[in-house]
């Protein structure tokens, strides 16, 4: 059974179709990849999940529930956190304090069990400048925030936006193995990335996007011969 | 330790300033303290991102409201204080909805045109206002006893330092300081923005509310000029600036640095001495954007002379 | 951003509809309502070239003009200048002052937060304030030229031929501006800066020139507000402050950079606030004319900018 369900959502951005009567499902302890090139409606799709933004046409579920009603903060609190692809950390605070808003508002920590849940996940995604506030962070130590941050929500879904894009070859393998440990712990995860070598080392299956539909689904061996992806990539570089 | 010190000694200095000090300085800093209070719930709400400059017209609508629940219909004056700051706080939660969909200039400049309609509403009332002459109260609160309405303000004024320290200490602060930095963040993050938006112009509103009912029953009357008047909107602004918004300190500090500059000023010109505030705004904003509070405070910790670890001293905030 | 004329028909329309009616129901408060109006978008359109260039909502546009109206007072009083041809001289002042204080500080906080320009600005005019304070103290002062109350009779119908120069002065400030930039390479390349700053600079247009150009002459206009209004206006130190806030209702209620509409709005609400004005007993509700629309129009397009 699926924990978080899209049914034929539609999003439009005036004339344009972002997103096109799109329906797909995540199950818990399952990665599922979403690629397709610039432009297709990857991240606008985590923002409808999300709430981020509110879809035009069609309903999602979760856990049998429909939320395509619910504000972006109710969905967080019932268990759908996201990272962002361009990083949002909040500037004013501290690695961990950022890390602390998730478990205080996600998960509904009082303010001395947030710290010490902030604590745990650093210690888990292995930051070690918990105190630097995020103008003095690296690129990497940025994205751990993001993903802290989505963390301590204590999600069963998760929407992953290019967290690798950007990284080295050396810190991109220690994502994917925080990513991999996640996935053990029975999160549902999607995520959405550019990188083929990482989409085939993390994922289940994938769905293709292309101008807002799925235009091929399955495991990513099946899905990368697939002549109308290969299509829709090419077209990309032109 | 030592800040707990400072603290007492500052508490102890104003609980016993009666005693060796005159009508005029007691004046002087009844004076500031309503200014402090001001700018202490001006500052509060910027702590959320959006810049308010309706705290003059909260500041009259618990004015009026106090001294017209007196004048009509008999109320004891000193609960009176507390109806002006529900009302002020009523009108804010039902405005709330409106105008907290705002942002940026749309919030400050609707705020400000809220002040201006609250004032051409209550002069065109006459009948139960006053009109443009305004309503005078029979009696000063505590019969005008400058030592007790001294003593009163200070209550006020400590009352809103301690709200606004636990709005610093709770998780209001992450709340508000989320949406200040980052709105998408916060709603991803599980806040709810509005409310904490509603909440944080709700009780800013209602302490505004408080301090105009107090300064409208300690000179005993109220009229839509001087009670709407736009002083009290950039006084409270100048001091929070000069400080350093987003603290505590800040405003204290800067509504007893500015408060007394003015007051001396005003003895050697009469006319234009509220230039310093102009002035003071101006170069704050240009050469000191965190204010003189924060400003001291960061170089004092980064030549250690304020001792200890500078992460443990971040962290605690 | 734009700068358009031909959405506006409809709008010019239903105006012409509205003066009609208004003018065969009251053509005193009609009179009164064009002259205000014409007042308003005068001093209302360069605040409406600030905001639309520099995106900066400056506050102390009032008293910018507060500073026109005194300095003009100042040289007919010492000078026995008339306040029509003191305009000149206060125009290049204001030009010199608008500039020296961009230089100075607006500069610096052009590509800063709202909080930031709104503070400053606000800042700027509180000492602008207080120096015509310490100068003239807080004193109304007036000026007496012999034509200011000149009157004119048509059919019956009198009225004041003074206030009639604020529509035509409106009118032409209006169509120079237009003709600038439309016709002009500075104006093209403010027009440019003001849909795009980025896109501006890459084709070699000096940004930060355009924006000292633009906010220098945007007080100067107020100049001639100034020497059109100070005939017929009592003067103290806040007589400008109150056009800031109605100034910004005007550009907001015309939409962003749409000078144009800046016209219609200050005249329907000129006549809106005249209208209520000589209703007896209710004329004191007019200030809330201008303030109400302010708000009703901000709010209803947040609500229309919303998904
Ligand atoms: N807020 C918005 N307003 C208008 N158009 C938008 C908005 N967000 C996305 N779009 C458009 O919708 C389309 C899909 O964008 P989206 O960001 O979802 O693509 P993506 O697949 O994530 O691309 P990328 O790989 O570059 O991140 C694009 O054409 C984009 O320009
Ligand atoms: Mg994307």
């Amino acid at each position: 059974m699926p924990i978080l369900q899209a049914n034929n959502i539609l999003r439009k951005f005036g004339g344009l179709v972002a997103v096109n009567d799109l329906s797909f499902s995540m199950e818990k302890g399952e990665i599922l990849g979403i690629i397709g090139p610039n432009g297709a409606g990857k991240t606008t799709v985590i923002n409808l999940m999300a709430g981020t933004l509110g879809v035009n046409k069609g309903t999602i579920e979760f856990k049998d529930e429909d939320i395509t009603k619910n504000a972006a903060y109710i969905r967080n609190r019932k268990g759908i956190a996201r990272t962002f692809q361009i990083v949002r950390p909040l500037e004013n605070f501290t690695a961990i304090e950022n890390i602390m808003v998730g478990a205080l508002f996600g998960k509904g920590d009082k303010l001395n069990e947030a710290r010490s849940s902030a604590q745990n996940i650093c210690n888990l995604l292995n930051i070690k400048n918990v105190n630097k506030h995020v103008d003095e962070l690296t690129v990497l130590e940025l994205k751990k925030v993001e993903l802290g941050r989505a963390l301590a929500a204590d999600p069963e879904v998760l929407f992953l936006d290019e967290i690798m894009a950007g990284l080295t070859s050396d810190e991109t393998w220690e994502l994917i193995d925080i990513v991999k440990s996640l996935q053990k712990k029975d999160i549902a995860i999607s995520v959405v990335e550019h990188i083929m070598k990482v989409v085939k080392e993390l994922t289940d299956r994938v769905i293709v996007l292309n101008k807002g539909q799925i235009i091929a689904q399955g495991p990513y061996e099946e899905v990368s011969e697939n002549k109308e992806v290969i299509a829709a990539y090419l077209g990309e570089e032109e | 330790m030592r800040k707990n010190l400072i603290i007492l000694l500052l508490l102890i200095i104003a609980l016993t300033l009666p005693l060796y000090t005159g009508v005029y300085i007691l004046h002087i800093f009844s004076s500031i303290l309503i200014f402090l209070a001001l700018s202490l719930s001006w500052d509060m709400m910027l702590r959320t991102g959006q810049l308010s400059f309706g705290t003059a017209g909260f500041f009259g609508l618990g004015a009026y409201a106090s001294v017209l629940i007196v004048v009509k219909m008999g109320f004891n004056p000193i609960l009176s204080l507390l109806i002006g700051a529900i009302f002020s706080g009523l009108i804010a939660f039902i405005l709330g909805f409106i105008v907290l969909r705002l942002r940026e200039i749309y919030f400050a400049i609707t705020t400000l045109a809220l002040t201006h309609v609250f004032s051409v509403i209550i002069r065109n009332f006459s009948d139960f206002t006053g009109g443009a002459s305004g309503t005078i109260l029979a009696n000063a609160i505590f019969e005008g006893d400058p030592v007790k309405i001294y003593y009163l303000i200070l209550i006020v004024a400590v009352l809103v330092i301690i709200i606004s320290e636990v709005f610093k200490r709770s998780r209001i602060h992450y709340a508000i300081n989320a949406i200040r930095n980052d709105e998408i963040t916060a709603k991803s993050s599980g806040i709810n923005v509005f409310k904490y938006l509603l909440f944080v112009f709700v009780v800013t509103s209602a302490i505004q509310g408080l301090v105009g009912a107090v300064y409208a029953h300690q000179y005993a009357f109220v009229n839509p000029e001087s009670t709407f008047s736009l002083n009290f909107l950039l006084l409270p602004i100048a001091m929070a600036l000069v400080g350093g918004i987003y603290s505590t300190n800040g405003p204290i500090i800067g509504a007893l640095l500015l408060g007394l500059i003015s007051e001396y000023l005003k003895l050697i010109m009469p006319y234009g001495h509220l230039i310093v505030y102009g002035l003071i705004i101006v170069f704050v904003v240009l050469f000191l954007p965190r204010g003189i509070y924060s400003t001291i405070h960061n170089k004092l910790l980064k030549s250690n002379i304020i001792g200890g670890d500078k992460n443990a001293n971040t962290a605690s905030k | 951003m734009s700068f358009s004329l031909n959405k506006s028909y409809k709008v010019l329309l239903l105006l012409v509809i509205f003066i009609v009616i208004i003018g065969f129901w009251n053509p005193n408060a009609l009179l009164d309502g064009l002259q205000r109006g014409s007042l308003y978008s005068l001093i209302a359109l360069p605040l409406a070239l600030v905001l639309g260039i520099l995106g900066v909502l400056n506050l102390a546009h009032g008293e910018f003009l507060t500073v026109g109206l005194y300095f003009i007072f100042m040289l007919n009083n010492r000078f026995n200048l008339d306040p029509l041809v003191a305009i000149i001289p206060t125009v290049i002042f204001l030009l010199i002052l608008g500039a020296i204080i961009y230089w100075l500080t607006i500069k610096r906080v052009v590509k800063e937060g709202h909080l930031s320009q709104l503070l400053l600005t606000f800042g700027i005019s509180l000492i602008l304030i207080e120096t015509i304070n310490i100068f003239w103290t807080s004193m109304a002062r007036n000026t007496y030229t012999s034509y200011s109350y000149a009157s004119m009779e048509v059919g019956g119908f009198r009225f004041g031929t003074y206030e009639l120069l604020y529509i035509l002065i409106a009118v032409l400030v209006l169509v120079g501006l237009q003709l600038f930039l439309k016709k002009t390479r500075l104006g093209q390349a403010t027009f440019a800066v003001g849909q795009n700053p980025k896109g501006a600079k890459i084709v070699g247009i000096n940004v930060n020139y355009v924006y000292l150009f633009v906010f220098s002459v945007a007080v100067a206009i107020l100049g001639i507000v100034a020497g059109a209004m100070l005939p017929r206006t009592a003067i103290f130190p806040e007589v400008g402050s109150p056009f800031t806030l109605k100034s910004f209702a005007l550009a907001a209620m015309a939409g962003m950079g749409n000078l144009n509409g800046i016209l219609f709005a200050g005249v329907t609400l000129g006549i809106g606030e005249a209208v209520i004005n000589s209703i007896p007993n209710y004329g004191g509700w007019s200030d809330i004319v201008f303030f109400g629309v302010l708000i009703i129009v901000i709010i209803s397009r947040s609500y229309r900018g919303a998904r």
